[in-house]
């Protein structure tokens, strides 16, 4: 079967950036590019996962939940420094291209899907203590009350124990809870179903409660903050409220110079923000001049690029009044990246949240993409009681 | 004679499928998918993903669906009601009645409250 020599060679890789490790997730890029691959946008269109720097626990738990949702034939790899990528990519290309490896690695998984766990650190019931306060700036404690928003929820049916760890989560639903009637919940896989009511419910004039839905953003979501982890709560694409936290790596020494705050780094943004607001053309254009700038030239194509994307009137309407912030919205700070004329300034996580709060998940996306936000640079600033 | 070539045709649309399903069994990886919880960048989803799909639009399609198949007869009756007479007029009545206790069903056992 050499289907997947073949295959190979349109290798779809799912790129997974540590904070720090922003060099290598560049050159990563540059190579997907230069062998004619693409970046996939999620683990069901991956084949290959590559893990940009040295992850800390909580990120490893993270990318080792995705990497249970890879099909295969798949392969994973971890990259640390920029000049290792081509020889780890090449090592990842045989490995997919190995079909007796890849069948052995698919006998061997399991039936039930990962059951992972929630990005609150939470018993798995999503219970709504999710309050909307976001006065954390960076600490990672998080305050889990075990006690539920709306009373007990022990049905008392044994095999609906909520632990994580308990190989629950799928295939068998025998004698599930929908059939005793004090148990409001019915929970299909494990998981429980979305509500009304808790304390992000937004009161409807027409009596339409919709329902609360805890959505984590981040860490593993292309064109996104390394490490940063946004705890939404939705009510349907609306967010309304949300809490910011960043995924630490496991330590802090990347070998290589960040791109951030070069001319590299404010390409690499503009790239970002392009894509996710559907001008790839531009986007990979901008990615190639940050390759340049990365390569130690001058890309010529800068100055046209640049007059292209300021003169687009669609992008000026996508943009304008998003994420306004003193200094300008979204489209300024895209032209103070274009032109070199921004100034490095730090953003709070609780100011990030705010930023999102209110808005549908596609805008909150590209807010959060205007503010190129390097989570590789933490300050701990002590936050007041009553922030 | 005209049934041997739609017995073909048939056949080849049968055999067409069968050899696309046993080509996936021999060449994939493993022959079974693989089961995994939906993508939610890397974390297990809080609510299960049934909670976007609002079961109470569905006791509403049914109700407009009794009104609906009402219309659809009532098209044909319209046309002959006058040449047929008082049975005609009887026999949709019955009808319309039989739906109506499915709507007053319906409506007891609350599709048309949201909440």
């Amino acid at each position: 079967m050499d289907l997947t020599r073949l295959a190979a060679r349109r290798t779809a890789v799912l790129a997974v950036e540590v904070p720090g490790w922003s060099r290598t997730r560049c050159a990563l890029e540059q190579d997907v590019r230069a062998r004619g691959w693409r970046l996939a946008g999620s683990p069901a269109d991956a084949d290959l996962l590559v893990v940009c720097g040295r992850p800390g626990a909580r990120l490893t738990a993270a990318v080792d939940h995705v990497w249970s949702q890879l099909p295969g034939p798949r392969a994973r790899a971890e990259v640390t420094t920029a000049d290792d990528v081509p020889a780890v990519l090449d090592g990842a290309a045989a490995e997919l291209a190995d079909g007796a490896a890849q069948r052995r690695d698919a006998a061997g998984r399991p039936a039930d899907p990962e059951p992972g766990t929630t990005a609150a650190g939470d018993d798995g019931m999503g219970d709504m203590d999710m309050d909307g306060d976001s006065g954390h700036s960076g600490d990672m404690d998080m305050d889990d009350d075990p006690g539920d928003a709306d009373g007990d929820h022990a049905s008392g049916d044994g095999d609906m124990d909520m632990d994580d760890d308990s190989g629950e989560g799928g295939g068998d639903d025998s004698g599930d809870g929908d059939m005793d009637m004090d148990m409001d919940m019915p929970m299909p896989a494990g998981i429980g179903l979305a509500g009304a009511g808790g304390d992000d419910q937004l009161p409807d004039p027409d009596g339409l409660d919709m329902d609360v839905l805890h959505v984590p953003l981040g860490p593993v979501l292309p064109h996104w903050p390394a490490g940063l982890l946004l705890h939404t709560t939705l009510q349907g694409d609306l967010v309304v409220a949300a809490r910011a936290e960043v995924l630490l790596p496991a330590d802090d020494a990347p070998p290589d110079p960040p791109v951030h705050g070069t001319p590299a780094g404010r390409w690499d943004a503009v790239a970002t923000l392009l894509v996710l607001a559907g001008w790839d053309d531009a986007a990979v254009r901008a990615a190639r001049v940050r390759d340049g700038l990365l390569a130690g030239g001058q890309p010529p194509e800068a100055e046209r690029l640049t007059r292209r994307i300021t003169r687009s009137r669609l992008l000026r309407w996508s943009l304008r009044g998003l994420g306004r912030l003193p200094e300008g919205d979204a489209h300024d700070r895209l032209r103070h990246w274009l032109t070199g004329t921004g100034q490095r300034r730090s953003t709070e996580l609780s100011a990030v949240a705010e930023l999102v709060t209110g808005l549908d998940l596609a805008t909150a996306r590209l807010v959060v993409a205007s503010l190129d936000l390097d989570t590789a640079d933490r300050v701990t600033v002590p936050v007041g009681a009553g922030s | 004679m005209a049934y041997l070539s739609l017995a073909a045709m048939f056949g080849l649309a049968v055999s067409g499928v069968l050899l696309a399903y046993l080509l996936h069994r021999r060449t994939a990886v493993a022959p079974d998918a693989v089961a995994s919880l939906p993508f939610l960048s890397g974390w297990r989803p809080a609510e299960h993903a049934l909670s976007r799909f609002e079961a109470r639009y569905y006791p509403m399609t049914l109700l407009f669906l009794a009104f609906d198949v009402e219309m659809l007869y009532m098209y044909p009756w319209a046309t002959v009601v006058a040449s047929i007479g008082t049975s005609a007029i009887v026999e949709m009545f019955v009808l319309l009645g039989v739906l109506m206790t499915g709507v007053l069903w319906a409506w007891r056992e609350g599709a048309l409250r949201w909440t």
